[in-house]
């Protein structure tokens, strides 16, 4: 009985984690930049697709693969930024949001259509025998899941709160006009920021993908729901509110499966986000929208 | 709309609400742009400069009306993000005027609440922070927007009256955008009368005190001075 | 006449402008949803349901269709009475795909193969008739009072609050007319397909629509179909006779088109959508 809790205990910790590592990027793009990038997700399936490109596609070797397609998870991000969104104005909020829908669906139709790898070998990285501690099952690209999350959501936090870009990064998320009236280079920071977001998400896509082993262009569709909820009930902007949140709902999603059905996994994100919109809009752990 | 500020004084912009003080300082800070128009400083024109240049090179350091600090960040950090920005002017050739310690000296109350965050301090307090913030961007020239708004007069006198030093002794020129006609004219030296975005008349302000138009401009029931019956604010 | 291959073509072409045009009513009123695919979906599956389940015939499965499509706007609408602007839109994403996973999951409505064997009754005619209707009713609800209340909320809440619009009826109204639209093109479209499956709630094809309303224009309701018309019609055309056109094929159409909207929207991002710019926000808010 207890195993059975613990696996299932597990289970949500490995989907809660998964939700993190692509939350966490999405809610600091959005603190610093004011917008809901929904591209972000896809940065999670261009790690992956890279990594598949380089080790399948051209026959490198891994760690090569991991580096580079990290990489250009991390650009992505950026030249997405560069090309699409600096240069619409942010006196249009809307057409910077279509935007990012339209990038959406031109990165994962494009990669759909284009990319071809032949038959991909997947093979784990750690992936060799499981250790199993008290019945529990632990395989190896699971705890490299847990690691990763725990790191770069520890250094993330860390580097928000310690550092001195990370001050900037808070002071432009919290009121970007005002961080113009001290000098600070927003244009600068908000790279920094979309840098940082997408290569956590890239790390992400790698870690997940080393887990699951599949490789889908439209992934983003389904990750991006729990992105947007993860992010709504933590409040905008809150990292470390976005860590406890996306853990906490992957764990209740996996009780949900195992003990009412499979059909509600997807309700629950959706439920606690409707929840949160009606009695706290501003998310559990965020302060007041941000100013200007 | 046509203002000069001399060097090392305090200048007011005083005028009734939507007269455009507001945004005349904005634009000077590069805010918002400003339509045909130019900003020079010390005969430079900075028009074309973004904020950021002007702040860094020329030293034009806006403090904005209301809420001017960050309030999710300690005092310490608000503090920190104005010493930077002096560092980072001496770097390109302008020393620092002004020291965090001094900072504290001038305020000690932002002393005691270092670690506090923003949000915790009083609305004086925050004035406090944000002034200390400014002075520590090494400023040449300083536009403050409304410092009295939400504020007790008394205390609005006593933290000007600190700083007057300070503007005199490190050769700030200030100017000054307020509503409240009385302190503004008391602290200033020269004032000009904005109405609808253009400037109706300049003069010192113990003359202006006395302009009829400034009674005229504030469309009130008042004074000279812009005091209606009761409130000490026009 | 019209050859019955052109015919098909129409047919799914004013499908899609229904839907487009429940966009552009939703967007008219300030509410910016992504949902509009789901609702589209939702429309499908009742309308689907009604004739293969329970028998009924095509125009009362159609007026189902679209009052599930209403049923579901409101619902979203209701949800999300304390937000708006760009959280809104995202919260809307959320819930379309919400509703397209739910229906992957559940079997009585045919889990991820979806709901099958649908009689294939969406002719020309039947698809004419409903767009003729949707388009003349937006058009003429644009020239009422509430349809004026509804443009002046659509373009500053707050001004339309102080002019005592309610903002919450303008939402109702906007969610739900529009969700009703896109529930009728989905009913058309179920019975075009003679499937409808959880695909077609999801997210994926809401961009189309987008596409749809920015390059026909969207300032207007006649932008709107014209677009989705003018597009369809396009990417038929462009199926290269099924060979290829320097490297792209037919199934690059949908990324390419995405690129379009993205280079048209950097090009001119204003438009009907929001006229608020934060410059004209600055200077009203001066003292």
């Amino acid at each position: 009985m207890v195993v059975e809790l613990l696996s299932y205990l597990f289970a949500g910790l490995s989907l809660g984690s998964t939700y993190v590592l692509v939350a966490l990027g999405f809610t600091l793009i959005f603190g610093v930049m004011g917008i809901m990038n929904v591209a972000h997700a896809d940065v999670f399936m261009i790690a992956i697709f890279t990594y598949l490109l380089i080790t399948t596609g051209f026959d490198l070797p891994t760690g090569l693969g991991v580096v580079i397609a990290i990489f250009a998870g991390a650009l992505a991000g950026l030249i997405v930024y560069w090309l699409v969104l600096k240069r619409i104005d942010k006196g249009h909020p809307v057409a910077l949001f279509v935007s990012t829908l339209g990038v959406s669906y031109v990165v994962e139709n494009f990669i759909a259509k284009r990319i071809n790898f032949g038959r991909p070998s997947l093979e784990p990285i750690f992936g060799s025998d499981p250790i199993i501690v008290g019945g529990v099952v632990f395989t190896g690209p699971r705890l490299l899941l847990f690691a990763v999350t725990a790191i770069l959501a520890g250094g993330l936090i860390f580097w928000l709160k310690k550092s001195e870009t990370g001050m900037l990064l808070r002071a432009v998320s919290e009121n970007a006009v005002m961080a113009r009236v001290v000098a600070i280079d927003t244009n600068r920071v908000t790279m920094i920021a979309i840098a940082v977001a997408s290569f956590v998400a890239a790390c992400g896509g790698l870690v997940v993908g080393n887990m699951t082993l599949t490789a889908d262009a439209f992934v983003a569709n389904s990750l991006s729901l729990k992105m947007f909820a993860v992010a709504v009930v933590a409040g905008i902007g809150s990292v470390g509110g976005a860590t406890i949140v996306g853990l906490t709902l992957g764990v209740i999603e996996a009780f949900t499966v195992a003990y009412v059905g499979s059909q509600w996994q997807n309700v629950i994100g959706l439920v606690a986000m409707t929840v949160v919109l009606l009695v706290r809009p501003q998310g559990l752990f965020g302060r007041v929208l941000r100013v200007g | 709309m046509d203002l000069a500020v001399k060097e090392g004084t305090i200048t007011t912009l005083v005028g009734s609400n939507g007269a455009g003080k507001s945004s005349a300082l904005r634009a000077m800070a590069g805010i918002i742009k400003t339509e045909p128009g130019t900003v020079t400083v010390h005969g430079e024109d900075i028009s074309t400069l973004t904020t950021r240049d002007r702040i860094i090179e020329y030293g034009v350091v806006l403090i904005p009306e209301g809420r001017s600090v960050f309030t999710t960040m300690s005092v310490a950090e608000n503090l920190h993000l104005g010493a930077r920005v002096g560092n980072e002017r001496s770097k390109h050739g302008h020393a620092a005027t002004f020291t965090t310690e001094e900072a504290y000296d001038l305020f000690p109350v932002l002393k005691e609440r270092q670690h506090a965050r923003a949000q915790t301090l009083s609305g004086g307090e925050q004035q406090m922070l944000a002034i200390a913030r400014s002075l520590l961007m090494s400023p040449r020239v300083l536009l403050i927007d409304e410092p009295s708004m939400g504020l007790a007069p008394l205390l609005v006198r006593k933290i000007f009256g600190v700083m007057k030093d300070v503007f005199a002794r490190n050769s700030v020129s200030v100017l000054l955008v307020e509503q409240d006609t009385s302190i503004a004219l008391e602290l200033a030296s020269d004032a000009y009368l904005l109405e609808h975005g253009s400037v109706i008349a300049h003069a010192p302000s113990a003359e202006m005190r006395n302009d009829s138009r400034l009674r005229e401009a504030y469309l009130g029931k008042g004074d000279a001075l812009g005091r209606t019956q009761g409130t000490g604010n026009a | 006449m019209l050859t019955p291959y052109a015919a098909d073509i129409f047919v799914v072409a004013f499908t899609y402008a229904l839907v487009t045009l429940g966009l552009y009513l939703t967007l008219l009123s300030g509410q910016f949803s992504v949902a509009h695919a789901s609702l589209m979906g939702i429309g499908g599956y009742m309308g689907g349901w009604a004739t293969t389940q329970w028998g009924l015939p095509f125009p009362v499965a159609i007026v189902l269709g679209g009052f599930a499509g209403a049923v579901g706007g409101l619902f979203i609408a209701f949800i999300l009475q304390r937000t708006s602007g760009i959280l809104l839109g995202t919260v809307t994403i959320a819930i379309g795909q919400s509703f397209s996973l739910m229906a992957q999951n559940w079997q009585t409505i045919g889990g991820s193969q979806g709901l099958g064997g649908i009689p294939l009754y969406s002719t020309l005619p039947y698809a004419t008739f409903l767009l003729v209707l949707g388009l003349a009713a937006v058009l003429y609800v644009q020239r009422t009072n509430f349809g004026w209340q509804v443009q002046a909320a659509g373009r500053d809440e707050t001004v339309a609050k102080s002019l005592g619009i309610s903002i919450m009826s303008v939402r109702y109204y906007g969610f739900g007319f529009g969700g009703f639209l896109a529930g009728l093109g989905g009913v058309l479209l179920a019975h075009h397909n003679g499937v409808i499956d959880p695909n077609n709630l999801s997210f994926a094809s809401e961009p189309l629509f987008f596409i749809f309303l920015v390059l026909g224009g969207y300032s207007s309701a006649w932008g709107a179909v014209a677009g989705a018309v003018g597009i369809t019609w396009l990417m038929e055309l462009l199926r290269f006779g099924g060979g290829k056109f320097l490297f792209l094929d037919q199934q690059d159409r949908p990324w390419l088109l995405g690129l379009v909207l993205v280079i048209v929207l950097i090009i001119s991002p204003d438009g009907a959508i929001r006229r608020k710019s934060k410059k004209t926000q600055l200077a009203g808010a001066e003292a």
